[in-house]
């Protein structure tokens, strides 16, 4: 029961299993769990009873509920997705360990998501939650900041600074306030494991927040949410208030006499609020503009305090490594980074989802093992990574690793980890202009270089996908995009560009067909597409006509009708009405068979 | 403690002493709270909820104006009956919901920076990323006090005609129904 998986429907299926249940008078406890960020089989149900296996069920709909139990029941397993555990002997569904997105996956800190109750401290407490937790009070607190520099944890925010010099370096400070902030805005369109992380184990990302105050000697942290995830602000909510009664929060923390509290922060939704400083505004109260650094917030943020900020993920990697330890934690991952990292993938793909992997793991592994490649038919030509501030990696280069430094190299970031995957019928250079008109929108507006950059790049790209690209464009926005990182303010008109030069670096073809040749192959671009008829087709049935809501066709009963090209928005309607397929998307701003059509008929 | 302000109709007193409520003991440092309280009782932001908060907080008018455009969840105009919120993130986006937004415009019948349809029963906006990518390209539908929330995954062009269908059916019920009020309290 995540915001994920009651979108695709488990509201209705837990009425259905409700009711079911009572009437054929089965005694059983229900449990809601989070999500195991397998979405695309969302809503799964797992059933389990003494003695016999426990099996997952795919896709369910209130209508087959009643089934699935009784076949259950009958020790039929046909129609499951997965035996959890091991399978039993001569079964043709596989276990999970056995699915490739599974067995490829090191579930490190998700890996009780989807299996306990989020709204239970029970639950967290039974799988050895806040374990870590009585360890780190019982000692100093450099001894934990020590066990996080041998762990050498990065942070997972996106930048991936060592976690513990930052809080080193806030412990050090002399000041008896301090703050410390728990990031889970995720304002990055695209990436929702944060989401995911507090929706299915809150408890996690306390434990790892209230470590963290007691290692730089904080007494107030802060979980910063957005109001657009309120099942997730829900779900913090009541874990805090869970742990608080339970004492592990609050005055004299299991006794051994240090006092945090927690407040849930509900943000407004800003993107500019992954900037530390403007998240620090932001709960101030005011608008999320950012701050000339350094000072840094480590050293004077929140009312002037210390203050760390660090993301729900690093916290959920804090709990588990001080619980797991951290040679278990080292033990994967890359030379220079270590651990693991949930990745959210999207877009092309048939199996879309998040998952965690080592960090190292090739994007091939990723894109295909994990998530299962493209669907039938399409080819993926690239992945876009970090989001807005990330850039796209072609698929020529998918043997790529995926750690901190390999990406940079390649022109992208790791951000946050969410993975767009696109095919052949996305446009890069479109893709470009949506990320521009998102940090357009977005940027704050207080230093002129951010402000007028994006919009100058925006604009520039609007030209281009509207054919009205010329040669010097190219240059401009090279241009601006150096003069953005090396002026900005903040990080996020600093890596504004870095869409653009990616997919320039990479898809410079298609920016020339943009400009040259004014067409849009992947038929993204509206002005550089073209409705076409074709009269071998069409049968002259006017359905077209009829559905075209600005009237451009027209054409008498029986004839093929004509597109008036200056009335037509393209919208797509004719196209979708037409019975016969006979209206056709083709690429460039003029509709070739029509116009030899004519030419012939003149001759 | 403050200058007292003419309000004509029972609404604006209704508003003026819900902001009085909620400002008492609260500082500069709580405007968010206080914009989203009053934005999830009346569903917008009224011009005038602005002037009262900022004679009530101590702050002035400029301020409360500038973090109430900064933030996208604040709305300055009224919504309709049922907001139409189509996510731009970019799985949606790589899915074709740019697409979906100019179609819902149409169907609709919005003119450009347009957000109110004519009967008020929609208003649309473009939202961020719901984080259920995974259902791209998706809609969101939400009704006016914030109670009814749902989300639908895998829309095209037929499943938007088909949702429009849905709400305004709903919308005429309610029309019908003689106790409809304008503002509809949270429960909380």
């Amino acid at each position: 029961m995540a915001s994920c998986t009651i979108a695709a429907g488990a509201d209705e299926v837990l009425q259905s299993i409700n009711h079911t249940v009572n009437l054929m008078g089965l005694d059983v406890e229900i449990t809601p769990v989070g999500c195991m960020g397998l979405d695309f089989i969302d809503p799964w149900i797992e059933l389990t009873k003494k003695g016999y296996p426990s099996v997952i069920y795919a896709n369910v709909t209130p209508d087959i509920v009643e089934q699935i139990i009784r076949e259950y029941l009958d020790e039929d397993y046909s129609s499951a997705y997965a035996f959890r555990f091991r399978k039993p002997d001569g079964s043709n569904v596989p276990s999970l360990d056995e699915l490739d997105v599974w067995k490829n996956q090191v579930r490190w800190i998700s890996g009780k998501c989807g299996i306990i109750n989020p709204e239970s401290i029970d639950d967290y407490v039974a799988v050895g939650g806040y374990q870590g937790l009585k360890k780190c009070l019982d000692r100093k607190p450099e001894e934990t900041i020590d066990e996080l520099k041998k762990a050498n944890l990065r942070g997972r925010g996106g930048a991936g600074f060592p976690t513990w010099i930052k809080w080193n370096i806030c412990k050090e400070q002399p000041s008896n306030v301090k703050y410390m902030i728990a990031n889970c805005d995720e304002g990055d369109p695209g990436a929702f494991m944060n989401r995911l992380l507090a929706e299915s184990d809150p408890h996690r990302i306390l434990e790892g927040l209230i470590i963290a105050g007691h290692a730089i000697g904080a007494h107030k942290g802060f979980v910063f949410v957005r109001a657009e995830k309120p099942l997730a602000a829900k779900r913090l909510l009541k874990a805090a208030e869970d742990a608080r009664e339970k004492g592990f929060l609050g005055g004299n923390i299991l006794g051994s006499g240090y006092c945090f509290d927690i407040e849930v922060f509900l943000s407004a939704g800003a993107f500019v609020c992954g900037e530390e400083t403007a998240m620090i505004a932001a709960i101030q109260g005011e608008r999320a503009n950012p701050l000339q650094r350094p000072p840094f917030p480590a050293v004077k943020g929140l009312w002037g305090m210390p203050t760390i900020i660090n993301n729900v993920e690093t916290l959920a990697h804090v709990a588990t490594i001080m619980a797991e330890g951290w040679e278990k934690f080292a033990a994967l991952g890359t030379e220079k980074s270590k651990g693991t990292k949930m990745y959210c993938v999207t877009g092309a793909v048939t199996r879309t989802g998040a998952y965690e992997v080592p960090i190292g793991t090739p994007i091939k592994t990723l894109l295909y093992d994990l998530a299962g490649g493209p669907p039938k038919g399409k080819t993926i030509k690239a992945v876009q990574l970090g989001g807005p501030s990330g850039g796209c990696v072609p698929a020529d280069r998918f043997d790529l690793q995926m750690d901190y430094d390999s990406l940079q190299s390649a022109g992208a970031i790791m951000g946050s980890g969410g993975m767009v995957v696109l095919d052949n019928t996305n446009c890069m250079v479109d893709m470009a202009r949506f990320f521009l008109s998102f940090t357009t929108a977005e940027s704050c507006g207080k230093c002129s270089v951010g402000r007028i950059g994006t919009r100058l790049m925006h604009e520039t790209l609007k030209r281009i996908t509207n054919g009205e690209g010329t040669a010097d464009d190219i240059e401009l926005l090279k241009e601006t995009s150096d003069v953005m990182q090396q002026a900005c303010l903040c990080a996020l008109g600093r890596t504004a560009s870095n869409p653009i030069l990616t997919t320039l670096r990479y898809f410079e073809n298609e920016y020339a067909d943009h400009i040259n040749s004014k067409k849009c192959e992947a038929l993204v671009c509206k002005p550089l597409v073209t409705y076409c008829m074709d009269s071998e087709k069409c049968k002259g049935c006017l359905v077209c006509v009829k559905s075209c809501p600005v009237q451009a066709i027209s054409g008498e009963k029986g004839s093929t009708p004509t597109i008036d090209q200056t009335k037509c928005i393209k919208c797509g309607t004719c196209a979708e009405a037409c019975p016969f397929d006979a209206i056709e998307k083709v690429p460039g701003m003029i509709c070739e068979k029509s116009v030899k059509l004519e030419e012939g008929c003149t001759q | 403690m403050q200058k007292s302000i003419v309000l004509p109709s029972t609404e604006e007193t209704e508003l003026k002493q819900f902001i009085l409520k909620i400002t008492k003991g609260a500082a500069r440092k709580d405007l968010i709270q206080v914009l989203q309280a009053v934005q999830e009782r009346h569903g917008y932001l009224p011009k005038e909820s602005l002037r009262l908060i900022a004679v009530n907080l101590g702050v002035s008018f400029s301020e409360v104006y500038g973090v109430a455009t900064f933030y996208h969840q604040f709305r300055l105009q009224p919504p309709g009956m049922y907001v139409i919120q189509v996510c731009m993130g970019t799985g949606c986006h790589a899915k074709g919901n740019a697409d979906n937004f100019e179609h819902l415009r149409l169907l609709l019948d919005l003119k450009h920076g347009q957000h109110l349809t004519k009967d008020k029963v929609f208003s649309l906006e473009a939202a961020r990323c719901f984080g259920c990518c995974s259902l791209a390209p998706v809609v969101m539908v939400t009704d006016s006090t914030g109670d009814y929330q749902r989300l639908y995954g895998h829309v095209d062009q037929k499943a938007l005609k088909k949702i429009l269908a849905e709400y305004r059916e709903k919308a005429k019920k309610q029309e019908s129904e003689p106790e409809r009020k304008l503002i509809v309290y949270p429960k909380k």
